[in-house]
């Protein structure tokens, strides 16, 4: 752990097909079942994987994140910080990076990420 | 023709002779009368015109009457009737009669002559009586000598016209059948003497009287030469009568010593005509007819030889054609008998088969019957087997139902599962979230979560296996209904052939009844078989002997053909003329 990383208490590890995106749990109010409003996180990837049919709605506020699975992992971890040029990437919600059973998963804003992909399916639709 | 033309003028000159007799006897008689008759003066000339008229007159009247006897012959002769030959035969009969009338006629008028002279030469001049009656006596006295050689002197020539009508176209045996013959030889040479030896003797007697009567008269005697002439006269026509008797014997008897010898000979044929008379004729005639029968018997011998050889080459040829018919029927007769012996092989053999073709139709009818009890059996489970699938169909479809409930139920509990996970999950989040005071009920939360995961899990497996369940439950409804479906074709083809066993146990029953029938038959054709196979061995036994009795007769029919071609040979050098 370098100086300069931030201790974080758990992260929410989801997984989108065959990647992996982690969320801060302060970001989730709630799980529930996928909303056709809310984005689905493989968009962020291929974006033409369709969401399972066991999917999970992570809500945050009024928006939300739909992924495949979800975990809690509830021990501290250390959010190694995201080097300046990766720090706008998915319009700035990359927070940092944790290390979870020896993979390293980015951390993102939750009500960003969704932001994003809300307004980029919205610009796509437009 | 030739024997036609050889008639003409025949009749003419078959009389010719008779007036050369007439006045041959009316010389005898002329002389006679200038001999021995004292004429009165005066009374020659006219005696002498009433000779000749009354000579020629009668002689004239005469041969007419000689002519019209001769119709037929006189006919043939000028052409005015046709040769046929019952013109012919009239013919012969005619000229065969000539002499005899020639007989009458001659002395008929030289008597009648004689006698017209006598009545008739006192209506003209005196003359005695006496000389009136001894013209008479000498015209009664020279008329049979003078028909006696007018009789003769005609044979001769009826031989010849007999000669020329048999060369005209007459059969031979048919001139001998025109003419009769007549056995007068005896009567007609006494006949022939009395007249020779009496006419002279009556003329020389009177001519005695007449010589001593003229002696004891004064310048009696008178010339000798009348008395020498009519001496030499009345000789000449006795030894022309005695030779004309002896041509009228011995003539035909020599030409018939001639026949016979050629008889004898063995050179007959057609007879040949020998003229005769009376018994020479009906000799003649004989001899032709015994000729002709030869010559008859012969042909009739030599087409019965010719008959018997061509018989007996065709009994030959025909005992050949017989024997080898006889032997072809005695090698047929035994290829038969060796086929029937072999029909009756086959006879016994079929008759054998048939019981045993019988015996197999009892035993299919009772296989039948049994096959028949079998598939009603085999009807009956099939219809069992229907029920049970139908019933398992029935099952199937319940199980499915059953299933399909639970499914509902597991989608249920997976339901409850998945928010049961969900909340353990907002669980463990807000504990998370609560820090270390929510530690334990994060720790709580997971395990919860991990419960409905694993009930989720298990759901999943459940519903999996319900799935499978479900194909199962399907694909055994669809074969259960296909073995439904089989059932029934099975039952109605167990139902057919029920049916079909049916049929085949009638007709198992009619031919188990037809095959004792034909096995009954059978037996019966085998016995009269039997009994065929011992009558063609009799039939071949007999045909076997009348084959070896052709042969030995075709032996003797070869050597009985020698003899008749012997014989046919010999009777051929017989009749050969």
């Amino acid at each position: 752990m370098s100086a300069t990383d931030t201790v974080v208490e758990g992260v929410v590890l989801c997984r989108v097909g065959g990647d992996r995106l982690a969320v801060l749990p302060s970001d989730v109010v709630g799980v529930e079942l996928p909303d056709a409003k809310c984005p689905y996180a493989g968009s962020l990837f291929d974006g033409t994987t369709p969401s399972p049919a066991d999917a999970r709605l992570l809500r945050h506020e009024l928006s939300g994140l739909v992924v495949d699975a979800l975990e809690v992992h509830a021990e501290p971890l250390s959010l190694m910080r995201v080097p300046p040029a990766l720090r706008w990437v998915v319009g700035g919600a990359l927070m940092g990076f944790v290390q979870v059973g020896g993979s390293l998963w980015p951390v993102v804003s939750l009500p960003a990420l969704s932001r994003h992909l809300s307004a980029r399916s919205g610009a796509v639709r437009s | 023709m030739k024997g036609v033309a050889a008639l003409e003028k025949k009749s003419r000159w078959l009389t010719g002779l008779s007036t050369v007799a007439v006045f041959a006897g009316l010389a005898i008689a002329v002389v006679y009368a200038v001999a021995a008759l004292s004429f009165p003066p005066g009374t020659r000339l006219v005696f002498g015109i009433l000779v000749v008229v009354i000579s020629v007159g009668f002689n004239v009247a005469g041969d007419a009457l000689e002519q019209r006897r001769l119709k037929t012959l006189r006919g043939l002769g000028d052409g005015t009737i046709a040769p046929r030959p019952q013109a012919l035969a009239e013919a012969a009969r005619e000229a065969a009669r000539s002499p005899d009338v020639s007989f009458g006629l001659v002395l008929g008028l030289v008597g009648g002559g004689a006698v017209l002279v006598a009545v008739t030469w006192p209506l003209f001049c005196d003359v005695p009586r006496a000389t009136v009656l001894r013209v008479g006596f000498i015209g009664v006295a020279v008329a049979p000598l003078t028909a006696v050689m007018a009789n003769l002197i005609a044979w001769p020539r009826v031989r010849v016209v007999l000669r020329a009508l048999v060369e005209a176209g007459l059969p031979v045996d048919a001139a001998y059948a025109a003419v009769p013959a007549r056995f007068e030889l005896k009567p007609r040479l006494v006949l022939f003497a009395g007249v020779a030896t009496l006419t002279p003797l009556l003329l020389v007697a009177d001519m005695a009287v007449t010589r001593l009567s003229k002696l004891a008269e004064p310048g009696g005697g008178g010339a000798m030469w009348p008395v020498l002439v009519l001496g030499g006269l009345v000789l000449v026509m006795v030894a022309a009568c005695a030779s004309l008797v002896g041509s009228v014997l011995g003539a035909p008897l020599a030409e018939l010593a001639k026949e016979t010898e050629r008889l004898a000979r063995g050179e007959y044929g057609q007879p040949r005509l020998v003229p005769g008379e009376f018994e020479t004729w009906a000799a003649a005639g004989g001899i032709a007819l015994l000729e002709v029968e030869l010559a008859n018997t012969t042909r009739r011998v030599a087409e019965a030889t010719s008959s018997i050889v061509t018989s007996t080459t065709d009994l030959s040829s025909g005992r050949s054609e017989h024997l080898s018919a006889a032997e072809e029927q005695s090698a047929a007769l035994a290829a038969t008998t060796a086929t029937t012996e072999e029909l009756a092989r086959s006879a016994r053999q079929i008759a054998l088969n048939a019981q045993r073709v019988s015996e197999l139709a009892r035993g299919t009818l009772d296989a039948a019957r049994a096959g028949k009890s079998s598939a009603d059996a085999f009807t009956g489970a099939m219809q069992q087997v229907r029920e049970g699938n139908q019933a398992i169909a029935d099952s199937v479809v319940r199980l499915n139902k059953r299933v399909q409930q639970v499914g509902r139920i597991i989608e249920f509990i997976n339901g409850i599962a998945d928010k049961s996970d969900l909340l353990a999950l907002n669980a463990e989040l807000e504990g998370n979230k609560a820090g270390e005071v929510g530690r334990g009920f994060s720790l709580v939360a997971a395990e919860m979560r991990r419960l409905a995961e694993s009930v989720m899990h298990s759901t999943a497996e459940i519903a999996r296996l319900i799935e499978e369940i479900r194909d199962a439950t399907n694909a055994a409804v669809m074969a259960t209904e296909a073995g439904v479906k089989a059932t029934d074709a099975g039952a109605a083809l167990a139902q057919r052939v029920s049916e079909g066993l049916a049929r085949i146990v009638e007709f198992a029953n009619l031919s188990s009844d037809a095959m004792q029938s034909i096995s009954l038959a059978t037996g019966q054709q085998q016995a009269g078989t039997d009994q065929l196979v011992a009558s063609m061995a009799d039939i071949l036994n007999s045909t076997r002997a009348a084959a070896d009795a052709s042969r030995a007769m075709e032996s003797t029919h070869a050597e009985l053909l020698v003899v008749t071609k012997e014989l046919d040979g010999a009777v051929r050098q017989e009749v050969k003329p």
